[in-house]
This record gives C-alpha cells, sequence and structure tokens, in this order.
C-alpha cells in the first residue's frame, strides 16, 4: 500500500517525491488513513462516531512545481462566449438602472 | 394483434426513440427470438439530453432479443431472458456548426414542454401507488408485479459488445479541434449460480440470486489538432465526417486497439469485475445487497490541450442550455467571429439588445391583463375538458380540444389546471366507480393469464414469527455484547448493504504540451480498499477506509538550503495516533 505524486518539473532536485509515506517499522503494514464512521454507534452513547488512525506522510514541494502546475492548469475561457455574457449582462444592469432612475425621478417629482 | 405486432410495438415504445425503422412493416419478427441487424440510430439521439451536438452518423450492428413470453409466469433458473447488443457506433458533431432552424426549434420547445407535464403525470401516478402500497402495510404477501420484477432480474442476460462513441468539435476551443472518443469492448451482465462463485463472495449457500457484472476496454481519448494561424484556411476536416459507412466501422474499429491506434488516451483502457447478491431472505449471514467490486489499474493521462479542450466543451455546454432562448437572434456571422470592425461591433450590440428584450416582452406579455382575461377563461374551459376527459377516457374529440388548448398555455399553467381538476375528480363519485372497475379488471386479466402458478404466495406466518424471533435474538446480542470496533467490523448479522471495492493502483499523470507527452506531475496510489456498510432497521452507515491518503493535523515546517536558491521547500508532516474512544 503506497501513495507517491512524483515531481518531473524541478530538474536535479534533491526531493523527487512531493508526497511520500514515512515508513517505519512498526507501521510498515498499517494503512495509512483508516477511518470508520458509525452512524449511531450500537452502543448507543452518541449520535455519530468517528474513528481515525493515520500514518505519517511527508510533502515536500517547490515553486518550479507550483508554478507549473499552476500553469497547467490556466486556461483561457472562450472569448466569444465571455463577450456574450458581458454584453448581455451590461445591457440588463443598464435598463434595470435606467427603469430605477425614471421611478426615482417620479417619486421626488411628487 | 400477431405476435409480431406486439413485438413490433414493445420495441417500438422502448428502442424506437433511438434506433431507426423498427416500427417498419418489413421487419421479421419471431415470438420468443428477435434479432435485427444492420439497424440505424435516430438522429435524434441528443436532443432529449439538451446536448450541444448532432448525430452525423450511428448504427447497431445486431440486437437481439430472447424473452421467452410463454414462460415469463414460471421462468425457471434454466431458461433465461437474454439481450445482446453488438456493434454500436456513433459519430458526433459539434452543435455550433448546425444552423439555426425555427420550426426545429419550434418543435423542441413544444416537446419539452410536453416532457414537463409529462413528467408531473408520472410523479402523481407514482404518488398514488405509493399511497396504495402504504395502504396495504401489515399484508407481508409480495404481489404479483414484485415477483415478476424478481423474476425478471434473476434470469436477465445483459451483453453489449464494441461500443464506440466519437465525438468531432471544431468550435469549442478557437484555436484547437478535437476528437473525442469514448469506447468499450464488452460489458455482460450475468446471473451466476452460487456454486459458481469464487472467493470473490463468501458463504453464498442461501441466496435469493447472484448477478455478475464484468466490463472490459473502457478507455477514454481526446485527439487534438491545433488550427492554422491563418484564419482563412478552413480547418481540415475529419477523416470521420467524409468517410462511407464501412468506412467510419473500420476506422472506429481501428482505433479499439491501442497497439495500432495512435489515440491519446485521457483514460487507458480498463475494467472491473463487479458480484452483486440479492438476498430477500429473513435471516441469513449475508446482506440484503452485497457488491463486491474489483477494479483493474487506473491510468488517468492528461495533456494541457486536452485539459483546455474539456474546459471548452464544457463551458460551450453549460452556455448552449444558458442561452438556448436567444439562438435566434444570433446572426451566423456572429457564431465564429470575433469582434473587429464597426460592422461586427454593431452586429454583437444589436444580438446584445434583441436578446434583452426578448426577456422584457416575454414578462410583460405574461404580466398584461389580455393574458390575464385569456388564462380565466381559459381555466374554467380546460378544467371543465379534462374532467369530462377523466370520465370518458375513449372520447378522442375531448384529447383532441385538450391538446389544441394546450398550444396557447405554458406548462406550469397546464400542470396547475391539471391539479385542479385531478381534485374535481377525486371529490366526484366517478371517480370511486372507475377505481373500483380497474380493480375488477385487473384481477380478471391476473386471474385468467395466470392459472395457479404458485405466485403471489411468499412466507408463511410461521416463517415471519421466526424471522421476528431470529432478529429479536440479533438485537439482544448486539446489545449484550462488548461493543469494540473489530466486533463492529466482523459482525455481519444486522447488514443491509455491503459495498466492497478494491483498487489495485490508480496513476495520473500530467503531461506536457509537447509531442512526446513528457510527465510534469505523476500520482500513484497503489492497494485502494473501500468498504460501505448500512445495518438494516438501523439509520446507520458504517463506512471503513483503508487506502493511502493521510490527514495532516500536525505540521511541522523545515527549511533546508534550497530555500536560498529562489526553491521553497516545505514540509508537512502528519500524524494522528488515536482520535477519541468515546463520542461526546
Amino acid at each position: 500500500m503506497n501513495l507517491q505524486v512524483e515531481d518531473h518539473v524541478t530538474k536535479g532536485t534533491i526531493f523527487p517525491n512531493i508526497i511520500s509515506r514515512l515508513v517505519t517499522d512498526e507501521s510498515k503494514n498499517d494503512p495509512l488513513l483508516d477511518l470508520q464512521l458509525f452512524m449511531p454507534p450500537l452502543d448507543e452513547s452518541s449520535s455519530l462516531s468517528l474513528r481515525l488512525r493515520a500514518l505519517p506522510l511527508q510533502i515536500v514541494a517547490n515553486l518550479p512545481f507550483l508554478l507549473g502546475l499552476s500553469d497547467f492548469f490556466a486556461v483561457q475561457p472562450v472569448n466569444l462566449h465571455a463577450l456574450e455574457d458581458a454584453m448581455i449582462n451590461a445591457l440588463s444592469s443598464a435598463r434595470q438602472q435606467s427603469s430605477a432612475a425614471i421611478a426615482d425621478a417620479l417619486e421626488s417629482h411628487k | 394483434m400477431s405476435v409480431s405486432g406486439i413485438v413490433k410495438g414493445l420495441l417500438q415504445k422502448y428502442l424506437g426513440k433511438y434506433i431507426k425503422g423498427l416500427g417498419s412493416n418489413d421487419l421479421a419478427l419471431s415470438w420468443s427470438t428477435t434479432e435485427l441487424k444492420n439497424l440505424e440510430l435516430q438522429e435524434s439521439l441528443f436532443d432529449d439530453m439538451g446536448l450541444p451536438m448532432v448525430l452525423h452518423k450511428g448504427f447497431v450492428g445486431n440486437l437481439k432479443l430472447v424473452i421467452p413470453w410463454a414462460q415469463l409466469a414460471t421462468l425457471s433458473s434454466k431458461t433465461k431472458i437474454v439481450i445482446e447488443l453488438n456493434d454500436i457506433f456513433a459519430v458526433a458533431v459539434a452543435k455550433a456548426d448546425v444552423k439555426y432552424d425555427a420550426e426545429e426549434e419550434r418543435k423542441k420547445a413544444r416537446a419539452a414542454k410536453d416532457k414537463l407535464v409529462q413528467a408531473f403525470e408520472d410523479q402523481r401516478k407514482k404518488a398514488m401507488k405509493e399511497a396504495e402500497e402504504a395502504a396495504k402495510t401489515g399484508d407481508q404477501k409480495a404481489g404479483f408485479v414484485s415477483n415478476l420484477i424478481r423474476t425478471l432480474l434473476e434470469n436477465l442476460q445483459v451483453t453489449v459488445t464494441r461500443v464506440h462513441f466519437c465525438l468531432i468539435d471544431n468550435s469549442s476551443v478557437p484555436t484547437r479541434s478535437f476528437v473525442l472518443g469514448l469506447y468499450l469492448e464488452e460489458l455482460k451482465l450475468l446471473s451466476v449460480k452460487p456454486e459458481d462463485s469464487d472467493a470473490h463472495i463468501q458463504d453464498s449457500s442461501s441466496l435469493s440470486f447472484m448477478k455478475r457484472a464484468s466490463l472490459k476496454g473502457l478507455a477514454l481519448y481526446i485527439n487534438v489538432t491545433e488550427k492554422g494561424a491563418d484564419k482563412r484556411i478552413p480547418p481540415k476536416r475529419d477523416p470521420l465526417l467524409t468517410a462511407s459507412e464501412a468506412g467510419i466501422k473500420q476506422m472506429l474499429i481501428d482505433r479499439m486497439d491501442p497497439s495500432r491506434s495512435n489515440c491519446a488516451y485521457v483514460l487507458r483502457p480498463t475494467g472491473f469485475d463487479m458480484a452483486l447478491v440479492f438476498n430477500s431472505k429473513g435471516t441469513v449471514k449475508i446482506p440484503q445487497v452485497q457488491v463486491n467490486l474489483k477494479l483493474s489499474v487506473l491510468a488517468l493521462e492528461l495533456a494541457k490541450a486536452q485539459y483546455s479542450c474539456i474546459m471548452g466543451l464544457l463551458d460551450t455546454m453549460s452556455h448552449y442550455q444558458l442561452y438556448a432562448r436567444y439562438r435566434s437572434f444570433k446572426p451566423a456571422a456572429l457564431k465564429v467571429a470575433r469582434p473587429k470592425g464597426t460592422h461586427r461591433c454593431m452586429l454583437w450590440w444589436t444580438y446584445a439588445c434583441n436578446c434583452v428584450r426578448s426577456d422584457l416582452q416575454l414578462k410583460a406579455k405574461r404580466r398584461s391583463w389580455t393574458r390575464v382575461l385569456m388564462l380565466m377563461k381559459a381555466k374554467k374551459r380546460y378544467i371543465n375538458l379534462f374532467f369530462d376527459a377523466l370520465t370518458s377516457p375513449k372520447n378522442k374529440a375531448l384529447k383532441e380540444a385538450i391538446r389544441k388548448m394546450e398550444l396557447t398555455l405554458e406548462a406550469n399553467e397546464i400542470i396547475h389546471f391539471r391539479k385542479v381538476a385531478y381534485t374535481k375528480w377525486e371529490a366526484s363519485p366517478h371517480a370511486a366507480r372507475a377505481k373500483q372497475s380497474y380493480a375488477q379488471k385487473a384481477l380478471g386479466a391476473v386471474k385468467s393469464w395466470i392459472p395457479s402458478f404458485g405466485f403471489g404466495t411468499s412466507k408463511t406466518e410461521e416463517t415471519t414469527a421466526e424471522a421476528d424471533e431470529d432478529w429479536d435474538k440479533a438485537v439482544e446480542t448486539i446489545k449484550q455484547s462488548t461493543v469494540t470496533a473489530d466486533y463492529q467490523l466482523k459482525h455481519a448479522k444486522d447488514m443491509a448493504l455491503q459495498l466492497v471495492l478494491k483498487l489495485p493502483r490508480i496513476a495520473v499523470s500530467l503531461l506536457d504540451a509537447g509531442p512526446e507527452r513528457h510527465p510534469i506531475v505523476t500520482l500513484a496510489i497503489e492497494g485502494l480498499d473501500f468498504e460501505l456498510i448500512q445495518r438494516q432497521k438501523f439509520l446507520a452507515l458504517r463506512l471503513y477506509v483503508c487506502t493511502s491518503l493521510a490527514n495532516i493535523l500536525q505540521l511541522s515546517a523545515t527549511v533546508s538550503s534550497e530555500l536560498f536558491q529562489n526553491f521553497y521547500l516545505l514540509c508537512l508532516n502528519a500524524y494522528v495516533q488515536h482520535i477519541h474512544e468515546s463520542a461526546s
């Protein structure tokens, strides 16, 4: 049972594993995460019982890796759709503002 | 009606929406076995789904149904209901390329309205059925329908082989065109005898029935092509759009072979093996529903271009549904044009003005006194007509008059009027008479069809009493026992549902934009086990996860010398030994 995240962005890094498991002799065969949720528990001592056991995990992150990741997910929205949204919203809000202004003017005229 | 006429009617009713020509007179159908070859999919396949795509070509190679109609009531474990579907291929095109058709849009709007009204009718029928069932509380005998459904499920064998769906999109992402393909080699849902089960299902001696589902060769790919810098040159058409029927089939079959195709996989061919146990017997050691799911290795790869295409497609889908009502105002020039030049800017602003104006007109129309007066008159007339149609359901003239009135009304108005009409009808003596007559007819039909096959009988009173006694004992044992985590995990007598999932390995890779697809980051999780258990008669859920993730509750940061070389180093070290023994 293992979890490993490897960094291929940072060349020559001394930490190629972003996330890795810290293995000790005691915890070699234990699961990394053991979660038990009882709703309600059999002894009815409460309405919910949560049991959580976890083992240590090492997470290392560096700037080039984070930048590489953010660059991957940076996707521009389609221009035409954004334009269409913006124009229709602008016109509707302008119309609402003008009708509110007319109502206000009528109110103050009285 | 002839035998083939009945089968044809059933096929048309359930599959006619998806497959062409099932109502044709040329179809030669037999009573128990129906086999149809070389069928075509309907062009309107995606209309109901509200997806921005149209079917270019779609085929079904073989459809085989084996239904022993005469033996449905006495189905033994040897008789099987077989459904086989082979070679389903479909090529769809993104809808931005499709021209606006006013008549087509009107038809779709009408169909959408009918669908809403039908949904209301279905909901009403369901509520009535539930009320009837609730009235029968205390009667433990299983009904004819529930027995029949159970028998059908028990004997059902479904096999689907070679399915390939392909979407060609040239419009969602301005700089790219892409082909998204999803295929599977084989899907099987088979009944399995308890003695055939392996270690996958433990203690299967006293099961009601057991099904096994397996899926092989499920894959998803996205082939991306960059458009040229010169926008005057139209992008090259995908060969799937120009090929003949046989050519399309061959191309799609070739792509399904990973060793021969050059598809850029997002999900590499994978599958699963699933065992389902349905156990309707009262006192046994295994849950009422047990699902054991063994997944194959999951390998996911995503390049930046593919990610951009997925996001573009999702954006187009949401935009298509959001702005569907404005489609008629949009000039063809604006579908692909960026706002350059005064003329195009004017077109864009005119389009935006028309959109806003249409919303205002719709609001004004709904609030106008003319419409309010029309609705008042229509309400009285519609309710009376609908009431008359309920009392004399065979009157075609009434149905036609209702249909004509519904053309001018909106879906919510129709539903409101129908609700009033139903209330009026249920309070009338006609409703009671109709219910009595229906019950007598139904009883007569069932009696004449099923002579005495032992249907409708289930547990005797003795068995029920025995089951209750066992249940009381089980509850008592649970209460008296020392409750420990191990006891709770091992104790299976009170389970209603058990889901066990085993996943040997998940590998996720993000790839760079280059042709060699070098990885940027890779994630690997090995040995993921998941177990979900629900205890019956308790609103209780037991969740046992044994996985390779960690929680982060203690934090320690370590700074190394790399910080001085413009690298941040952050070590998060998380460790939790115990979370409470007794709840607060």
